[in-house]
């Protein structure tokens, strides 16, 4: 449960019991309603040998949640989802934002491929079941992460648009567009909220031009 | 009582020689003992003079993909630094055992290439007696910071696989992909 109040030029935010003091222009627009239609179905093409017996060789479409379902455990440590929240919001719209903008703009849109992304490292590592081969502790940590970050999007500030989101194992820095998957772990740790997690990598870069700010907004 | 006599020794020798044959002494300085699901290297790491405990313990990991592979150091007064590896893309790296001249040291190195992107990197360092990392060399490339990338990695690749010749892969999990010390 989220209450904001505006205090000049600052903003008071209680989140999860505690206060958290914010400049207004790096919270941005967060908590806005944007005009955005996540995608249905995104397509994918198989390299993975699990992923092509079930599909087929070749790209497929698969259903919107079950390619993010899918993705997450091989992309993120699930185990830290339940102990630092704010990790797993952060990550898990990193991942979400990656594939929406190339669902939007697909990366190999021409022969073989003609697919959206790959299922390996060239984009995010589908798997599928990845999500059932959970634990249940797990599966229940990252169902919490989902249905939080369900109608939720990163977009730039002003034309609130969706764009190119990165994001590594340790590389990746300040206001680079790349996020690092243990510097977003260590600010978590540190008590910092996702959207501030997300404005320390994503704002002011060549993805959502240098004057915007990335804003986490409900859709 | 003899018969428990019979029993005992031969469980005694075999569990000595199984001890034994699981011991690997990769060089001079550096011993690697072998156990079911983690493994014990005997090295100088913190470089005063005395031997230090690298244990990496990956047993979980096999088993769960969410559960990280633990690597810890410990000297007399305990464990004085520890990191942890995984399967999913967030918790890849790779540490390495460098021997140079008579001193040891541990290596992050991570050569990821995800996302169209490359992000290389390696760090090579010992510990100091409280388990601080002590940098002796280190480098990054990232393929979105420069646009002479190419020539850096290059550059970078000279100078790790110097490294790595001087090395023993302890545990890798980049790319989704565990390679273990002792294991195929």
């Amino acid at each position: 449960m989220t209450s904001g109040e505006v205090v000049n030029e600052y903003v008071l935010v209680k989140e999860d019991g505690k206060w958290y003091i914010y400049r207004i222009s790096a919270l941005g627009n967060s908590g806005s309603r944007a005009t955005l239609s996540q995608p249905i179905e995104t397509f994918i093409y198989f390299t993975k040998s699990t992923n092509i017996n079930f599909y087929g060789s070749g790209t497929s479409g698969i259903y919107w949640d079950n390619y993010l379902r899918d993705v997450l455990p091989n992309e993120w440590t699930i185990s830290y989802y339940g102990s630092y929240p704010h990790y797993g919001y952060a990550s898990a719209l990193a991942s979400k934002m990656y594939a929406w903008y190339y669902t939007e703009n697909p990366k190999w849109n021409f022969a073989p491929y003609y697919a959206c992304m790959k299922d390996n490292s060239s984009d995010q590592n589908y798997l599928l079941n990845s999500y059932w081969n959970l634990a249940q502790n797990y599966r229940t940590m990252q169902d919490n992460v989902m249905s939080f970050i369900s109608n939720k999007a990163i977009v730039r500030s002003g034309a609130l648009s969706i764009f190119e989101v990165h994001y590594h194992a340790t590389s990746g820095g300040y206001h680079s567009g790349t996020m690092s998957a243990s510097g977003c772990l260590s600010k978590a740790q540190a008590g910092e909220m996702y959207t501030s997690i997300i404005h320390y990598y994503y704002d002011n870069t060549s993805y959502t031009g240098t004057s915007n700010t990335a804003v986490v907004v409900n859709y | 009582m003899r018969k428990s006599l019979y029993l005992t020794i031969p469980i005694l020798i075999f569990t000595l020689s199984f001890a034994a044959c699981n011991t690997v002494e990769v060089n001079e300085n550096v011993t690697i003992k072998l156990r079911n699901g983690y493994f014990l290297c005997e090295a100088d790491i913190t470089h005063d003079g005395t031997t230090d405990e690298i244990k990496v313990d990956y047993k979980k990991m096999l088993k769960d993909s969410q559960s990280l592979a633990k690597i810890t150091v410990s000297n007399d007064s305990g464990v004085i630094w520890q990191d942890e590896v995984g399967i999913p893309h967030s918790s890849w790296g790779g540490y390495y055992l460098i021997s140079e001249e008579n001193d040891t040291y541990l290596m992050f190195y991570l050569p990821e290439e995800s996302q169209g992107q490359i992000a290389y990197m390696f760090q090579l360092f010992y510990l100091d007696e409280n388990g601080v990392i002590q940098i002796v060399d280190e480098a990054q490339v990232n393929s979105w910071e420069s646009d002479d990338w190419e020539k850096k990695l290059t550059e970078f690749e000279q100078k790790v696989s110097l490294y790595l010749d001087k090395g023993e892969l302890l545990i890798s999990t980049n790319n989704c992909e565990t390679q273990i010390y002792g294991l195929e």
